[in-house]
């Protein structure tokens, strides 16, 4: 089913050609290097989920270091025929909860300075890209958690409804309620 | 398709995927509201994506956590096999304490050394009773020889009669 893996140096490939699975079975053997190729592929992705949901620096980087610290000691949970994305997501997804339940009530949202781009064209492009962005992020924000995290897993993380629904340990079709809800909120627009 | 399309806008995840109904692209081209929320919705998915709000961490950063979490990973594991190490040695503390307590329980109550002491003092033959045993035996048949004379006249009695 997977190709067999020999000395990456014999067969001339690199570990950035693997892909997430092969990378995952040779974490399961003890493999530091195939941890650092998938850790160099999701931190960022990993650390925006958090950062959507704690709006701290400190703390986004506390729940990103849990989660890869957490993949690392459950490698050995890790099958071949699960799919790798449920696998990490649901890991992830976890950890982002309980971090919000132990630390209920001390998160905050709305930080207008944190929504502004780094990297402006023009002064009017500017102005008119931090507007928009503010306000999409203000109405992401806004989102019962629920539909932030399922929103931002299909949308941004780009899982499938099937892989979000496994991922939460949720019916597809209250997935797919979830998304459509999270959409018309986004786009203030009434559930009709 | 007449009534708008909120409903199907969350089925794509861009306006491309979109676009490849041909029902939308008609629906698009005469309603300008759905023309302008699929717009944004799409936009909107876009400059998430690109996460331009979020203060990534950079480089070196991402490297030191890396660094973290095989430290933390190590310090973790060892814990977790001293723990292993120190159930076992409680199981095996356990097993051998359970094995002398029974095997001290099946030992015999003779067999100790108080039970030795008296069985020899019961078995060993004491002298010094004997000498008096056989002394009372030596007084009983004294009594008879000097009652002797007396048994003799019964006796004659006794035949005289029969």
């Amino acid at each position: 089913m997977f190709k067999k893996l020999t000395s990456l140096e014999k067969e001339g490939l690199r570990y950035s050609d693997l892909s997430d699975k092969e990378l995952m079975q040779m974490i399961c053997k003890g493999d530091t290097e195939a941890f650092r190729e998938i850790y160099n592929r999701y931190i960022r992705r990993v650390f925006s989920m958090a950062y959507r949901f704690s709006r701290d620096y400190e703390i986004s980087k506390d729940i990103s270091q849990e989660i890869f610290l957490r993949l690392y000691q459950k490698k050995a949970l890790y099958k071949p025929e699960i799919s790798f994305n449920t696998f990490f997501y649901r890991l992830t997804y976890n950890c982002i909860l309980n971090y919000i339940r132990d630390h209920k009530g001390r998160f905050e949202t709305g930080n207008i300075a944190e929504y502004k781009i780094s990297s402006p064209a023009t002064p009017e492009e500017t102005a008119s890209a931090n507007e928009m962005l503010e306000r999409i992020e203000r109405r992401i924000d806004a989102l019962p958690e629920n539909q932030k995290m399922a929103f931002l897993l299909n949308k941004i993380e780009g899982l499938s409804y099937e892989e979000v629904a496994q991922v939460m340990d949720m019916n597809i079709n209250t997935v797919k309620s979830l998304i459509h809800r999270a959409s018309l909120n986004i786009l203030e627009l009434k559930d009709e | 398709m007449n009534d708008h399309i909120d409903k199907l806008i969350s089925e794509y995840n861009s306006i491309e995927e979109a676009y490849k109904n041909t029902a939308i692209i008609s629906h698009l081209r005469d309603c300008k509201r759905c023309k302008r929320i699929f717009n944004e919705y799409f936009h909107t998915i876009e400059l998430l994506k690109q996460g331009r709000s979020i203060p990534l961490p950079d480089n070196n950063e991402c490297n030191n956590l890396f660094e973290n979490i095989l430290i933390k990973a190590k310090e973790n594991k060892k814990f977790k096999d001293l723990k292993i190490i120190a159930m076992a040695a409680g199981i095996v503390l356990i097993l051998i304490t359970t094995f002398f307590y029974f095997n001290q329980k099946k030992t015999p109550p003779e067999e100790s050394h108080n039970g030795i002491e008296i069985m020899q003092i019961i078995s060993e033959p004491n002298i010094r009773d004997i000498e008096i045993i056989s002394e009372l035996d030596l007084f009983a048949n004294l009594e008879l020889i000097e009652n002797i004379e007396l048994i003799e006249e019964i006796s004659k009695v006794m035949d005289d009669e029969i």
